[in-house]
């Protein structure tokens, strides 16, 4: 066998966003061990800008259509990992800039916590690419690598080092799991890219495989029966590292089961329906009871998301384009509404210390901005209109209309009801109960971007939702011949706005 | 592989590996058992006392010890891969050409970085 490295200037522009990054992480490194005495705030900046550059190449992308694979169809380049490219660098932005408050309180390694963000950041973009279990694989591992450092970063507090022992474990775990089920698919077919597997027929080992794929792919987006690890880690990561881990991954795992379900399984659609319909209900129905009793704010938006991600595989059910479709759209609503609500948990955590629901107790009297910031998160989250989760949550359940699935809307529907329940249960404690501390909290310049940034998305496309629309439908164009009675209308006509 | 294989000669296929996982423990099991049954028995205390393999332990090995053992270590695991790396590398050097020394030269730029970095930080200092 004869090998050969042949790289083009164009297979290099393909790469151009991720090695951007390289270099750029590269350098803030470099910045935090050459120039000790450079504020750490400046490293965050520093951070930002050079995301921007990248979302910037990503958005140019985009509009230009500029798409490929490389290394043997392993890493490519569609409208679709462009999305999710976007939509990581985009939560990684405001991440960082809802953590240079935090920041300042930890004691070591500060500047180190800008450079594990962004080496994340750049593996969840790497896995957008990934077009191949092996690949798949890598870049799974590549991006949790830095998770576990960013978990235990409270280096003096029991909690966090708990939470990133057992995300480790766990972590590990479904490492081993992937890599089993890889070996099982390949030992079956032969083949390890996405689209040359879809198999002719289901073979135990095939099913087996394919099966442990899917369950570590619920250990990353906390899919109920996958989901133990969620709650502890949420609440003693510190809080800015739960609202990446909340987010980021997610969209980047989506990107991967999408691929995996609508290109090599598309075949067996009827099997899996059943079990993505299973995750679903579990998912949403454990996620929204068990949040009813939380008492800490960070384990209610833990809970909280694992009942978004039930609802989110509502789309992937459905296994149609629109339902992929409504997928994205559904990302795009909870990124902005759920790294709102942790926005002002990192803000009111600054102020009073405390993530305790009861320490919420008036915050309308303290600071009418954040308790109506908060009351917007947690009402888009709820899918209350005309917020963005409202579209989001009518996109998903059309999609699921349909293909029939009549029982997984009928439980969602319930779901929603519940959820209200506990939302405004903390909307009630910020503006009806008295203050115990009626001291006007203020915030700091950076924070206040990220609360507007999540405001205006979550207004917009509540309000708005057409040209998000437009783009989530152009990013899976390429499932359009995905079997389903879906295909002959794929767009949603929405009756407000566009 | 066709979808009408019945099960069983499915699995049959694996049949071999099984077999072979089977001779494997008794292999292990039957060598250790004879050894254990026909051995010679004469226990004495200097008999018993662990001869020509090391001193004998002096104390528990659980015992908190400074952590800097791990940094040097795993500075020495990452380097040792690195020249691993190198060697098939330098095999195939004369088919991938300069793409391949540039492709290496960042390779060794990256780890150059972390070990500046793990310097200047102080993690090579034995105080």
């Amino acid at each position: 066998m004869t090998f050969t490295l042949t790289l083009s200037g164009a297979d290099l522009l393909l790469l151009l966003p991720e090695m951007l990054l390289t270099v750029w992480l590269c350098v803030v490194l470099t910045m935090d061990f050459a120039m000790p005495r450079l504020p750490k705030d400046r490293l965050a900046y520093l951070s930002v800008a050079g995301l921007a550059g990248v979302l910037a190449n990503l958005v140019w992308f985009d509009l230009a259509g500029i798409g490929g694979t490389l290394f043997a169809h392993m890493f490519v380049v569609d409208r679709l990992a462009v999305f999710f490219k976007i939509f990581i660098v985009g939560t990684t932005i405001l991440v960082i800039l809802a953590s240079v408050d935090y920041v300042r309180r930890f004691r070591f390694f500060k500047g180190e916590y800008y450079f594990l963000v962004l080496m994340s950041a750049l593996g969840m973009m790497f896995m957008a690419s990934a077009n191949d279990l092996l690949s798949v694989f890598i870049t799974l591992e590549f991006s949790t690598f830095g998770f576990y450092v960013l978990v235990a970063y409270l280096r003096d507090d029991v909690a966090s080092n708990e939470a990133g022992l057992k995300f480790f474990i766990l972590g590990v775990f479904a490492a081993g799991l992937l890599a089993y089920g890889i070996s099982l698919v390949y030992g079956e077919t032969g083949k390890l890219v996405f689209s040359d597997i879809a198999s002719p027929s289901a073979t135990p080992g095939l099913v087996i495989g394919f099966l442990l794929i899917f369950a570590a792919l619920g250990f990353k987006i906390g899919a109920v029966p996958f989901h133990s690890w969620i709650p502890d880690t949420y609440h003693g990561a510190p809080t800015p590292v739960t609202a990446f881990l909340s987010i980021a991954p997610k969209g980047a795992a989506f990107a991967i089961l999408i691929r995996m379900f609508f290109v090599s399984l598309a075949a067996f659609k009827p099997a899996w329906v059943l079990l993505l319909v299973g995750a679903s209900i579990l998912s949403m129905t454990y996620g929204n009871i068990v949040a009813i009793a939380q008492r800490n704010i960070k384990r209610l938006l833990a809970y909280s998301g694992i009942a978004q991600i039930g609802n989110i595989l509502i789309g992937l059910a459905a296994g149609t384009k629109m339902g992929g479709d409504a997928i994205l759209f559904y990302l795009l609503t909870y990124l902005f509404a759920n790294l709102g609500a942790f926005a002002i948990v990192i803000a009111v955590g600054n102020l009073i210390r405390s993530d305790e629901i009861e320490d919420y107790n008036g915050l309308n009297r303290r600071s009418p901005f954040l308790a109506f910031a908060m009351l917007v998160f947690l009402l888009s989250l709820a899918g209350v209109p005309p917020l963005a989760g409202f579209i989001g949550k009518l996109y998903i359940f059309l999609a699921a209309i349909d293909e029939g699935l009549y029982t997984l809307i009928a439980v969602g529907l319930i779901n929603i009801v519940i959820s209200m329940y506990y939302y405004l249960v903390v909307v009630k404690k910020m503006y009806i109960n008295e203050p115990t501390d009626p001291s006007p909290l203020t915030i700091s310049p950076p924070m206040k971007v990220v609360v507007y940034a999540g405001l205006a998305g979550t207004l917009f496309l509540g309000i708005y939702p057409q040209p998000a629309i437009n783009w989530v439908v152009a990013a899976t164009l390429m499932f359009s011949n995905l079997a389903g009675p879906a295909a002959a209308a794929p767009t949603l006509v929405l009756p407000i706005g566009g | 592989m066709t979808g009408s294989e019945p099960l069983l000669d499915y699995l049959g296929r694996y049949f071999s590996i099984v077999l072979f996982i089977g001779i494997a423990l008794a292999f292990g099991v039957v060598t250790l058992l004879i050894s254990y049954l026909v051995q010679p028995k004469y226990p004495e205390a200097e008999k018993l006392s662990p001869y020509e393999c090391g001193s004998e332990p002096f104390s528990d090995a659980r015992m908190p010890f400074p952590v800097r053992y791990y940094i040097f270590a795993m500075l020495f695991v990452i380097f040792d891969i690195e020249v691993i790396f190198l060697y098939p590398w330098a095999v195939v050097f004369d088919k991938i050409g300069l793409v391949g020394l540039v492709e290496m030269l960042v390779f060794i730029g990256l780890f150059l970085m972390a070990y500046v970095y793990a310097w200047k930080k102080g993690a090579l200092e034995w105080d």
